[in-house]
């Protein structure tokens, strides 16, 4: 086991209650709070790092899915979007976050996406000739690079050829990851310490520049008077999760990255009010469904890098393919049938493919506040959207027979399984009810979103919190709008971005 | 992070029961059922309060509602005939409301993710990620170990983002909305 980092505390060195001082405090260690700790610290300030989740370094993690799901995962994995249909959802509570149970996929914000934040959400600098630069930054701290070709499984292979068949397009992924050997289990926390989470990049960054970081540690509300956020108060969690010591951390600023669940959730309990009246509104979810193929031969998913290409020929119609293998218990979880059905399909374990496909949504949900200050999701998926899910699921369907599946199980309940191509045009013979389909999620953006317009924005062009003085955000929140790939460098980029605005308008430092 | 919860003596006879019926044919020969529940009960330890009562609140009704099902002649769903049990477990799954539905494959699926988590069943599957992660773990360290610890170092290396000049020329023009 590696030591202890320096400044880096846990439970274990709590002996009564406290009160600390800092400059700024970060409430949250993933893709946005771990990155705003670390620019500012090394800028200079006292910042302190707040985290909820307890610090699991890399020599912790194990291909086990129980034990992941209740030692890294936000309520033990188990949340749930109120709707129809119900959307599951994850959310890393650990020291880095969802960076340290997500994929790895780091792609930029697509250039649509940038100008159209530009154009219609009033963001000065977020042109891509204007975030290049911080692009760039992230990239070389988290090493994002193409994955080495040997370490590509057969399931990526497959779902490429299939691609290839269709002439559609498809690219080499883009991963935060440093020769990353394809073990496949970075949803329970990369193994090999290949992944570059914030757990080992940006966290490390910020303790070495004299940030200190409390694990263990629920911030419960912010301190408010008059209008201007002074700092936290919050508890320390107990190795069974209940609450023991309380701590009070006093601060010049206060940056939430507690994600776009408990951004919101926090900022309501504590009071806040957005004059745009649209706290926890503009919820977006790249909703998900995966299909389970089998092949006559051996796919064996789980010896190669996670999801090494991406099919973005569909990607004007808000579809992305990618193959996503999963450890066969939670494959088991997730398919529509038990017993012996089950039994038979999970008994070819090592010859399904399973592959997954992202929707960038058209509705947006929201976050209100749920019994003891918890997060309640609403979302209500559109009729428009459960046919563009169909319609996604019957092109990964044709792009898996083209490679060669002779059985695919889909994610609609009482639909039967596809054994042909023919087969593709029985989903559209009849509407699937959205109840009936198994959706999941794990992008969660848009509840505190920054933009120009004080009746539409919560945060200003630079993620501060209208109306409040020394509040900001900066975690997916943020975003405008969902921006149909995977999320983690945007939040980064506008992270950096944004603690550059707060450096030069001095917040948190003491001529403030 | 888990509470620490436990099912009553009940609620885990219902549960091993469902494992039955719920788990590929082998359950009752493999003995796993008191294993299963215990797992249930940890990932349950860890769920949002409010999951934590839907899934157990199921559970009871799950049991009892059987009782008024007339081919069970007012038994409950453990004390059910195998087949008996087998036929309640599938009219719960295709139930005309969702609610039930969803319910039943909330149950299910923790059941059948504790199934799978057993060694012997991943063995069974050819699934041993143990022995591969460590094969390609070394493999790295060993090819690739120059590389993986000078990116150690630029992790930490300073590369100060506003750089002081520009901090002290701190204008007045960026306006707080
Ligand atoms: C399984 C999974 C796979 C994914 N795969 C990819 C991928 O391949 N590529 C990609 O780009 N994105 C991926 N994502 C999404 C990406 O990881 C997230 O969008 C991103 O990490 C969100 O960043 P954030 O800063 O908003 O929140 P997070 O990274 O989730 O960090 C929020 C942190 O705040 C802490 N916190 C919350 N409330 C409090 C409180 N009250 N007090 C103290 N601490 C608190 C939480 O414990 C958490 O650690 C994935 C996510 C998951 C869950
Ligand atoms: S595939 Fe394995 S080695 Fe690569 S990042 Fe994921 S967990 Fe780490």
């Amino acid at each position: 086991m590696s030591p202890h980092p320096e400044r880096l505390f846990t439970r274990a060195d709590w002996t009564g209650d406290r009160t600390l001082d800092c400059d700024v405090v970060v409430i949250g260690s993933g893709a946005g709070g771990a990155v705003t700790a670390a620019e500012l610290a090394e800028s200079g300030l006292d910042v302190i790092l707040l985290e909820e989740g307890g610090y699991n370094p890399t020599e912790t993690f194990k291909p086990e899915a129980l034990r992941a799901a209740r030692t890294l995962y936000r309520d033990g994995g188990g949340t749930v979007s109120i709707g129809n249909p119900a959307i599951a959802y994850q959310e890393g509570c650990t020291v880095g976050g969802s960076t340290a149970i997500n994929g790895g996929m780091s792609w930029r914000t697509p250039e649509r996406i940038l100008e159209r934040w530009y154009r219609e959400d009033g963001l000065d600098d977020i042109l891509p000739r204007d975030m290049d630069a911080r692009f760039q930054r992230v990239e070389k701290r988290i090493s994002a690079r193409h994955q080495d070709p040997s370490t590509i499984g057969r399931d990526n292979q497959l779902l490429k050829a299939g691609a290839d068949k269709k002439g559609w397009e498809v690219i080499d992924n883009i991963r935060n990851q440093v020769h990353c050997v394809g073990s496949n289990t970075c949803a329970f926390g990369c193994p090999t310490g290949a992944k570059q989470s914030t757990l080992v990049t940006y966290v490390p960054r910020a303790l070495a520049f004299g940030a200190r970081l409390y694990a263990d540690c629920r911030v419960d509300k912010l301190i408010v008077e008059r209008g201007h956020v002074r700092g936290v108060t919050g508890r320390v969690k107990r190795d069974d999760g209940g609450p023991s010591h309380r701590f009070t951390v006093r601060a010049r600023a206060v940056v939430s990255s507690a994600g776009a669940m408990h951004t919101p959730a926090l900022l309501l309990r504590s009071g806040i009010r957005s004059p745009s009246g649209r706290l926890g509104h503009n919820l977006s979810m790249h909703p998900n469904v995966k299909v389970i193929a089998q092949f006559d031969d051996p796919v064996e998913g789980w010896k190669g890098v996670h999801q090494a290409y991406q099919v973005r020929e569909f990607q004007d119609e808000g579809f992305l393919f990618a193959a996503v293998n999963l450890p066969p218990s939670v494959l088991a979880m997730g398919t529509p049938m038990y017993g012996a059905a089950m039994a038979d399909l999970l008994e070819n374990y090592n010859n399904v493919l399973t592959a997954g496909m992202l929707l960038e949504d058209s509705v947006v949900g929201r976050v209100r506040l749920g019994p003891g200050g918890q997060p309640l999701p609403f979302y209500q998926m559109s009729d428009f959207d459960a046919l563009r899910l169909v319609r996604g699921t019957a092109l990964l369907c044709d792009l898996l027979f083209a490679a060669g599946a002779r059985r695919i199980v889909l994610p609609f309940e009482g639909v039967a399984d596809l054994y042909s191509p023919d087969d593709v045009r029985r989903l559209f013979a009849r509407p699937i009810p959205k109840s009936a389909m198994e959706v999941v999620t794990v992008h969660l953006m848009g509840t505190a979103a920054m933009g120009g317009d004080p009746q539409r924005h919560v945060c200003d062009p630079y993620g501060k919190v209208r109306g409040y003085e020394g509040l900001w955000v900066a975690d997916a929140s943020l975003f405008p709008s969902p921006i149909g790939v995977n999320p983690m460098e945007t939040i980064m980029a506008l992270a950096t971005r944004n603690a550059e605005r707060m450096l030069e308008t001095g917040a948190g430092s003491k001529q403030q | 992070m888990s509470q620490s919860f436990h099912f009553s003596s009940g609620q885990r006879r219902t549960l091993r029961a469902m494992t039955h019926v719920a788990c590929p044919p082998d359950v009752a020969a493999l003995g796993c059922e008191e294993r299963i529940a215990s797992e249930v009960e940890l990932a349950l330890g860890s769920f949002p309060p409010i999951m934590r009562f839907g899934v157990v609140a199921s559970l009871v009704i799950f049991e009892w509602f059987a009782v008024v099902v007339p081919a069970s002649f007012g038994r409950r769903f453990s004390a059910l005939p195998r087949a008996g049990q087998d036929r309640y477990f599938a009219a719960c799954w295709h139930h005309r409301w969702v609610l039930v539905r969803q319910a039943m494959k909330g149950i299910k699926g923790l059941i059948a993710m504790a199934y799978y988590e057993l060694p012997e069943v991943k063995e069974r599957l050819g699934y041993r990620p143990e022995p591969w992660i460590a094969q390609v773990k070394a493999m790295r360290l060993e090819k690739f170990g120059d590389e993986i610890r000078k990116h150690a170092q630029l992790v930490t290396a300073p590369d100060v983002l506003v750089p002081a000049t520009s901090l002290s020329r701190r204008s007045n023009d960026v306006t707080a909305s």
